[in-house]
């Protein structure tokens, strides 16, 4: 083995396990759909509490906590009218809210240029965020990923409890399933941050784009 | 867009909280940290489980296992898994890593099954240690499909690189001359690469 070809002993479990792989190993096939239906038919999930109804079961972390992220008074009447608005008119495999997101003072700079839409897709009763037409700034010059989040907010536009939907990825699928217990009625505010690899899970409090989700 | 403002922005408002710190490190997505977390305290999706990975479950079972049993088993970790989501313990492990545990087991128990059938009059023991799906081949198995799950979660230079000098056997120099990057730049991606599959995949390392 040339000199330059390996790493420190730092490294060298990882290496022995990537010099066992042969091509054949990375060539990995997508699983057929009908799994995930075998699954959801056993554990009966698509009897799913019907949405807007649903049960909001306490959030992994605590609810209630005083982080304070104000929206504005305008954007908070928004929330409350496009709370209203979704539940009206939400139907089954149809997109029943988008939201245009959009940079803001105060947002982390890295966004300025920045662009993307979200659309709340309801598939009975199967929600989930797709963002679209997006220019995200995904090279950036630190070792971070972009995040997509779902906030709630209360009439005064703070921030009451959040929850992530996963990261961003340039060649990534776009499309991300709301967890079971978070309601987009009330996490109405799509947002995308940057995460440093810093081993923290919690918002970084470095927002890049944000909207409200309406009909 | 008005929905924050520079005045009324505490940018503090998340990282200060206690408590919403992850309790485990990366799984072998990069999508999963918090997802580890939501499974453990019972609020995951089984979905958005099943959609970080099913692919790692499936791709296992395929290697070991004929295509029907292969969905048969993928069916039956993640249904077991969501009923015995309790005794998922982030501490000792993430979720990726203790999806597979259950999967290397119900892979065993399958090839013991079409051992017993396949054979009667054959001895059980001496069946399983006859072929080439025992055990320690399923563990590495197991292992080759967790590093390359983890292999696809890495940005497209450093998966290229890593590919090179890992499975290709290319040297460093070889790389660089080949993709036209500079050998600095070779060796620091393979690092960064690397880094950061070893966080994905907890590897205990000296």
């Amino acid at each position: 083995m040339p000199d330059d070809s390996t790493f420190d002993s730092e490294f060298a479990d990882i290496e022995a396990m990537l010099r066992d792989l042969d091509p054949d190993d990375l060539e990995l096939d997508t699983p057929p759909d009908d799994i995930w239906h075998g699954i959801a038919d056993e554990l009966d999930l698509d009897a799913r509490v019907p949405a807007g109804g649903a049960t909001v079961v306490a959030a992994p972390f605590g609810r209630r906590r005083s982080w304070m992220l104000p929206l504005t008074a305008a954007a908070a009447i928004i929330l409350v009218i496009a709370v209203g608005v979704i539940a009206a008119t939400s139907s089954p495999g149809t997109e029943v809210a988008s939201a245009d997101l959009a940079f803001a003072p105060g947002f982390d700079p890295a966004g300025e240029d920045a662009a993307a839409s979200a659309v709340l897709i309801d598939a009975d009763g199967a929600e989930s965020i797709r963002i679209d037409d997006d220019a995200l700034p995904f090279d950036l010059d630190e070792d971070a990923s972009l995040e997509l989040w779902l906030i709630e907010a209360d009439a005064d536009g703070n921030v009451v409890d959040l929850v992530s939907l996963g990261d961003i990825e340039a060649d990534g699928d776009r499309t991300f399933p709301v967890p079971a217990g978070y309601d987009p009625r009330v996490f109405t505010v799509v947002d995308i941050s940057i995460e440093p690899h810093d081993g923290d899970a919690a918002h970084s409090g470095r927002s890049i784009l944000r909207g409200a989700l309406t009909a | 867009m008005s929905l924050a403002t520079t005045s009324t922005v505490d940018m503090s408002w998340a990282r200060s909280s206690s408590g919403y710190h992850r309790l485990v490190s990366a799984d072998p997505t990069t999508t999963s940290e918090s997802l580890d977390a939501a499974f453990a305290a019972g609020h995951a999706d089984l979905r958005a489980v099943y959609d970080v990975h099913g692919r790692l479950v499936y791709n296992l079972c395929r290697r070991a296992l004929d295509a029907d049993t292969a969905k048969d088993v993928t069916q039956e970790v993640f249904v077991s898994a969501w009923k015995g989501r309790t005794q998922f313990d982030p501490d000792k492990g993430n979720l990726g890593q203790w999806l597979v545990g259950i999967t290397k087991r119900r892979i065993i128990d399958h090839l013991r099954s079409e051992g017993r059938h396949a054979d009667r009059r054959a001895d059980e023991d001496s069946y399983i240690q006859a072929d080439v799906h025992s055990e320690p081949t399923v563990d590495r198995l197991a292992d080759k499909m967790l590093v390359a799950t983890a292999l696809e979660q890495l940005p497209e230079r450093s998966r290229a690189v890593i590919h090179m000098a890992y499975i290709d056997d290319l040297t460093h120099q070889q790389i660089a001359e080949q993709t036209g990057l500079p050998l600095g730049t070779v060796k620091s991606d393979i690092r960064r690469g690397l880094e950061r599959l070893r966080q994905q995949l907890e590897v205990n390392h000296a």
